[in-house]
């Protein structure tokens, strides 16, 4: 009985032992222009620059989100962790927004150093890569939630 | 032959569609995107959706989207549309061509054929793949003056940031619409059996999305005018006004939706809930509860009052490959003779006193990229 108990405690902890939703993931890190003057972003400011429910950045740079492709297992993560939806629903969310004539949804890149290449190259893009990917070029970002 | 023909080419495109999610071509700078459907159905006692007691291949049709950026803050849309209904000759129409300038987020500018910003399906009539039936509910989207898809004017739209991760999305608009209806006296224009009168219109449309993503409630209305006099000084005035709800989940869609429309001719009042649910990655079904109702200042006989009338209850199994290829069947109970009609015959009886109770077996495949 006594060990029951403790396994139904241990149990319950381990709901709660996983990083919590929209935390901060090890999986990626979030990278922008190095002339970029943000530092740090919270999670929903993000969410709205990827769903393009925000344009710009405070200085008043357009903003330019970029994805990796579908076949990443990154692109699934941030999907989840960062916009709060699965990957099939963000797709539906821009079928949605292309079909009403009202926008087209960021990029797709095959890679992470294309990812890469295109932050060098925007100052306004953001991406996000895996997180042991080397990031020479662009400047890492804090994601607050 | 014309239909096996249309086949193959709709087939072809599907199964090109299959994996696709549309095109960006010149850099980013020109976007395709398209989508299609088949469809067919078989129905006891009348006519509804195209469906009628022979299950041929009812309705077709595909969609080619382009959209342009030529240069910053400036972008070109259009969606040319092929659709054939049953019995009809094949139609090419343009559904929107636009040219949209932002100054902000805040300030849109669009000028041209736009899609009508008013009910919640409105901008994407007939991307099936973003539906859980094979047709929309009748009372709103259907034959009626409710029911438009596309204005030529000009429109402001824009979005604003709230505080807690709410959002407003607005639309104005002013212009000119082809409204149709089957209900219009002295008609002199008519397309498909439905009477065209080209109004001049002013409307708009608030959306509010809420935090919890997926969740977004409207409220919207038009008030349009029939340029020509009706006696001396006096123009035919229409006006429509509805709110929505959607809640586009993981699993979980819902939709609901009720709009009014007050003219001097004619009143209506329309109505749905829909609800999908994905059992399985795959699998998903869906339920509607629609209902409408007209009334006209004319004394209606008891036997063709059910012509103002519409009440439906359906159902509907869909096998999702992925979310740009669907199979969907669906069973429709329909009580009224609004928008489910007899046959066309010369029997005036049969016309004044039709069956009120149709059924409909709808069977459609639908795709985009």
């Amino acid at each position: 009985m006594r060990t029951l108990s403790l396994l139904l405690l241990c149990g319950f902890l381990g709901l709660f032992a996983g990083p919590a939703q929209g935390a901060p993931s090890a999986t990626y890190k979030v990278v922008v222009h190095p002339s970029n003057p943000v530092m740090e972003l919270s999670r929903a400011r993000l969410s709205q620059l990827f769903f393009k429910k925000s344009t710009q950045w405070d200085s008043g740079t357009t903003a330019m989100p970029v994805d990796l492709n579908d076949s990443s297992p990154v692109r699934a993560a941030f999907c989840d962790e960062v916009m709060k939806r699965s990957l099939p629903a963000v797709r539906a969310f821009w079928q949605q927004r292309i079909f009403s004539g009202r926008d087209v949804p960021p990029p797709e890149l095959p890679s992470e150093n294309e990812v890469l290449a295109f932050v060098r190259a925007n100052p306004g893009a953001v991406g996000y890569v895996p997180a042991g990917t080397p990031t020479p070029g662009v400047k890492v970002i804090t994601i607050l939630d | 032959m014309f239909h096996l023909r249309w086949l193959s080419l709709c087939m072809g495109v599907l199964l090109l569609s299959g994996t696709a999610s549309g095109m960006s071509l010149a850099d980013g700078k020109f976007f395709i995107h398209g989508y299609g459907h088949l469809s067919t159905g078989r129905t006891w006692e009348n006519v509804y959706l195209s469906g009628d007691d022979d299950l041929g291949l009812h309705d077709v049709g595909s969609t080619l989207l382009f959209r342009a950026l030529p240069m910053e803050r400036l972008v070109v849309n259009t969606q040319f549309s092929f659709e054939k209904e049953h019995g009809q000759a094949l139609e090419l129409e343009v559904d929107y061509a636009f040219a949209e300038y932002a100054f902000s987020d805040k300030l849109r500018l669009r000028v041209g054929r736009n899609q009508l910003p008013l009910a919640l399906y409105s901008e994407i009539y007939d991307v099936g793949t973003l539906q859980p039936f094979n047709a929309l509910p009748q009372g709103t989207y259907g034959p009626t003056s409710i029911g438009v898809e596309n204005y030529n004017g000009l429109g402001l739209t824009g979005r604003i940031n709230l505080p807690g991760e709410w959002m407003v999305e607005y639309d104005a608009y002013g212009g000119f619409l082809d409204q149709k209806d089957p209900l219009t006296q002295d008609c002199d224009d008519a397309e498909g059996g439905l009477c065209v009168i080209e109004s001049q219109m002013a409307g708009g449309r608030l959306a509010l999305w809420a935090p919890l993503e997926g969740l977004r409630f409207t409220t919207s209305g038009f008030v349009s005018r029939n340029p020509e006099e009706k006696v001396q000084g006096e123009h035919d005035v229409l006006g429509v006004l509805g709110v929505g709800a959607e809640y586009l989940g993981e699993s979980l869609w819902l939709r609901a939706e009720f709009f009014n429309l007050f003219a001097e001719e004619t009143q209506a009042r329309t109505g749905y809930l829909e609800a999908a649910y994905f059992v399985t990655p795959h699998w998903q079904v869906a339920g509607r509860v629609e209902g409408s109702r007209t009334w006209v200042p004319n004394t209606v006989s008891a036997g063709a009052i059910s012509y103002l009338r519409h009440r439906e209850v359906a159902v509907g199994l869909n096998y999702w490959f992925d979310p740009h290829l669907v199979f969907k069947v669906s069973f429709h109970n329909v009580i009224g003779n609004r928008f489910a009609m007899p046959e066309p015959t010369d029997d005036l009886a049969a016309l004044l006193h039709p069956k009120h109770h149709t059924r409909l077996v709808s069977l459609g495949t639908q795709f985009s990229f």
